[in-house]
């Protein structure tokens, strides 16, 4: 199941992805989420996604064993 | 009675980096700068968080919003979240560089890298002379709040003692000193911005809904990031973000943070908890638009999180706030000054004195350390408004590194020569720029003409034998046993 690449994808991407490809979708204040503008509300969204993506990145990765250190 | 807080706070601090004497080697290079790569997880967290939480995103992030709104909430979050990402993935690698070549610094790991004692000494300069304006940011940032607060502390003291402070930190233990004051500090800081958060939320009607009701029913445009091409605009936000998250783990004290982790694991183990440490950020927010609609005119857009402070809160948890933001700002002046003395003594004292031991080395970095926060300290007092400018220049400037660290990694074909002249061609490009196409960011301009010319003048150049060895080197030595045989060829 380990793999370099879907480290890279999960850990990588989909953050950026989440943040600056999709900035244009999320890049408004309406609907009001939670009490927030929506894109606060998307960014405080992301911060949780994005530590659950490095923790499935970390879960992934290979590198994590091949080291010795 | 926010003053005894204070004093109580300066002393525990002192307290603490007293107790990392313990385990610390005093007259080692290696020890002082990176604490000899002794850094568990929990060192690790403390002394990397350190870096994010100053007192320019205490001040200058609600600021930033209360003058700017959300272009530049918007990327001032997305960059530091993207940049958490971007180390899981940078930060081992560049801690592992640095293991292959015994590097206590980021000059250390290019020039071994390159093979050039030349690019060695052009990095350290630019480290050095890039960020010696963050020390001077943090001193007058805390100049801000001791004179908003006034609880009792004029600037030129409040300058001095926090020089005074930092530089004993550091010669006490290190940067070890340093983690473990951190923990302190992020405490105070923790608890002090949620409640100044939920103390904001509270004083709205409707709660923090409440409050950004407001703000889109009286200034709607401080909720947007605007998408006409003027400089705060949508692109500048997202080049911004690029750029930004790219340059964060290269700064000279984060690199120093790296280094002196344990092993690479624990480097991505940190990623993994770097954003849920952001859960601050939310409370920051809401109080800066709270201080928008309760507080207009203030005559600082920096005073904005301070005045919800003061408005709010009672005299002991504004001088727990002045003393978080204090160590804040020490701790941070600490560690930018010790980075700044390290590359100095050990990238360029050491190179134009090989003869000088390691002893001679570590007084020649705390002579720099005193110097530059010195110099931080005279700057601040004397020509406080050259800051802003000094400090984006700054970013920009160190963040040309990226180029070499990233070659470094991926690219053979890349030669000491490509290096040099992208370096010189993106940090001469930085002071010749006087306008930017689209309004894109200067930096990210820089860094792409950089690249070019570094790409170029690699394939126009050769490259020596040794570059290439110790480029195999670092792809295929994941294992401890095969690099020491590898290298001692």
């Amino acid at each position: 199941m380990k793999s370099r690449i879907l480290t890279i994808l999960i850990g990588l991407v989909v953050p950026l992805t989440g943040i600056v490809v999709l900035f244009p979708f999320w890049n408004r204040v309406e609907p009001f989420v939670m009490g927030f503008p929506f894109n606060y509300f998307w960014l405080f969204l992301w911060l949780f996604i994005t530590s659950g993506c490095l923790y499935i990145a970390f879960k992934l990765d290979p590198l994590n064993e091949e080291e010795d250190w | 009675m926010a003053m005894l807080v204070f004093v109580i706070i300066m002393l525990a601090s002192l307290g603490l980096a007293l107790l990392a004497r313990r385990g610390a080697i005093t007259n080692s290079m290696d020890d002082m700068m990176k604490a000899s790569g002794s850094f568990g997880p929990f060192l690790l967290f403390f002394i990397s968080v350190g870096e994010i939480y100053t007192v320019g995103t205490l001040l200058g992030a609600p600021g930033s919003i209360y003058s700017k709104g959300a272009n530049y909430g918007v990327w001032f979050f997305g960059y530091i979240l993207l940049a958490y990402v971007v180390g899981y993935f940078l930060n081992p690698a560049v801690w592992r560089m640095g293991q292959l070549a015994k590097a206590v610094t980021v000059a250390d790991i290019i020039g071994w890298r390159f093979n050039s004692k030349t690019l060695q000494i052009l990095v350290a300069v630019i480290g050095i002379v890039f960020y010696i304006p963050s020390i001077q940011f943090q001193i007058t940032g805390m100049g801000i709040v001791f004179h908003y607060l006034d609880i009792g502390i004029g600037f030129e003291s409040a300058a001095i003692l926090g020089a005074v402070v930092a530089f004993a930190y550091i010669s006490l233990a290190g940067i070890r000193a340093s983690a473990y004051v951190s923990v302190l500090k992020d405490a105070l800081l923790i608890m002090a911005v949620v409640v100044i958060g939920v103390a904001a939320a509270n004083a709205m009607p409707g709660g923090a809904e409440g409050i950004f009701r407001m703000v889109s029913a009286k200034m709607p445009e401080m909720l947007t990031v605007t998408t006409e091409p003027i400089t705060a605009g949508a692109t500048f936000t997202i080049s911004t973000i690029l750029f930004q998250m790219l340059g964060f783990y290269l700064s000279p004290p984060n690199l120093q943070a790296t280094m002196s982790s344990e092993n690479a694991k624990n480097l991505r183990r940190n990623a993994i908890l770097m954003p849920l440490y952001m859960i601050m950020f939310p409370f920051l927010i809401i109080a800066a638009y709270y201080s928008l609609v309760a507080i207009p005119g203030l005559e600082k857009a920096d005073y904005a999180l301070l005045a919800v402070a003061v408005k709010l809160l009672p005299g002991w948890m504004v001088g727990l706030l002045a003393g978080g933001a204090a160590l804040t700002a020490i701790l941070f002046m600490a560690v930018a000054a010790l980075s700044i003395s390290g590359l100095f003594s050990k990238n360029i004292l050491a190179i134009v004195k090989p003869d000088f031991s390691e002893n001679q080395l570590v007084w020649g970095a705390r002579v720099m350390m005193a110097a530059s926060l010195t110099l931080g300290v005279l700057l601040a007092i004397y020509s406080p408004n050259l800051v802003a400018n000094l400090l984006a220049m700054g970013y920009f400037g160190f963040t040309q590194t990226v180029v070499a660290i990233m070659f470094g990694f991926f690219w053979k074909g890349s030669t000491k020569w490509g290096i040099f002249a992208g370096l010189l061609a993106g940090v001469g490009s930085l002071f010749l720029m006087t306008s930017v196409p689209y309004g894109l960011n200067k930096g990210c301009v820089a860094l792409v003409i950089n690249l070019v010319v570094a790409i170029i003048v690699s394939l126009l150049t050769k490259q020596d034998s040794e570059v290439i060895k110790r480029f195999e080197a670092y792809r295929t030595t994941k294992l401890k046993t095969t690099l020491v045989e590898d290298i001692n060829q």
